[in-house]
């Protein structure tokens, strides 16, 4: 796992929400980004990459970007812009996640082949309103529902 | 027809909300990238980009034989 701000590649990165507590009794733990690393999800996809990051994230054009997800065979490896809510954050996951199984699939399942950006964006949300934040379990929960780990 | 899990998928999404598909065959280094349009149903884009992509790579392949 990289880490460009040059932090301990080994602590525990989290995301911390400030605003759900007005700031007054302190950080409440929302995500914990390294518990998605190294985790199968779809039944056949592996994340083996997750980032949060304060850098820009460029693309080969110079154009930055808030998300990249770099799909090879069955590994996933995501770079997100840090500074996001913790709901975007969790939308974000989802949205990448159920995007990122539909394309690397050679057959995705009917319930995503007519789903355009702003489906997949709405499916992302769906989800967090019905699973709640993102979590490996969670985003099993919504790839099985759209059809995923059936094959 | 090109080996689909021998493609490198990078799915951008832009600060400014555009999403991007890029393909690359790590191989060839040949790679092959299209903004993604908002309304059109994202499984069709890709497979118009991949059948791109494979006329692409075998012309590259031709060539370089």
């Amino acid at each position: 796992m990289r880490d460009t701000t040059g932090n301990n590649r080994f602590a525990p990165r989290f995301l911390f929400d400030f605003d759900s507590s007005g700031g007054k009794s302190g950080p409440a733990r929302v995500i914990n980004i390294d518990s998605f690393l190294n985790q199968r999800v779809g039944g056949v996809f592996f994340i083996t990459e997750i980032e949060l990051t304060d850098q820009p994230i460029e693309d080969a054009l110079g154009r930055e970007a808030i998300a990249q997800t770099r799909i090879l065979g069955r590994e996933f490896r995501l770079a997100i812009r840090s500074g996001l809510p913790e709901a975007e954050l969790s939308i974000t996951l989802y949205h990448e996640i159920l995007e990122a199984a539909t394309v690397a699939s050679l057959h995705p399942p009917e319930s995503v082949c007519e789903l355009n950006e702003a489906g997949f964006e709405a499916a992302a949300r769906q989800a967090r309103q019905t699973w709640g934040d993102a979590s490996v379990e969670n985003l099993n929960r919504m790839l099985q529902f759209y059809g995923f780990g059936e094959e | 027809m090109v080996d689909h899990d021998r493609i490198q998928f990078d799915l951008v999404k832009l600060l400014n909300g555009e999403r991007i598909l890029r393909l690359t065959d790590p191989q060839s280094g040949l790679s092959l990238e299209k903004k993604l349009k908002p309304s059109e149903a994202v499984v069709r884009q890709k497979d118009h980009l991949l059948q791109v992509f494979d006329a692409a790579l075998a012309r590259a392949e031709l060539i370089g034989a």
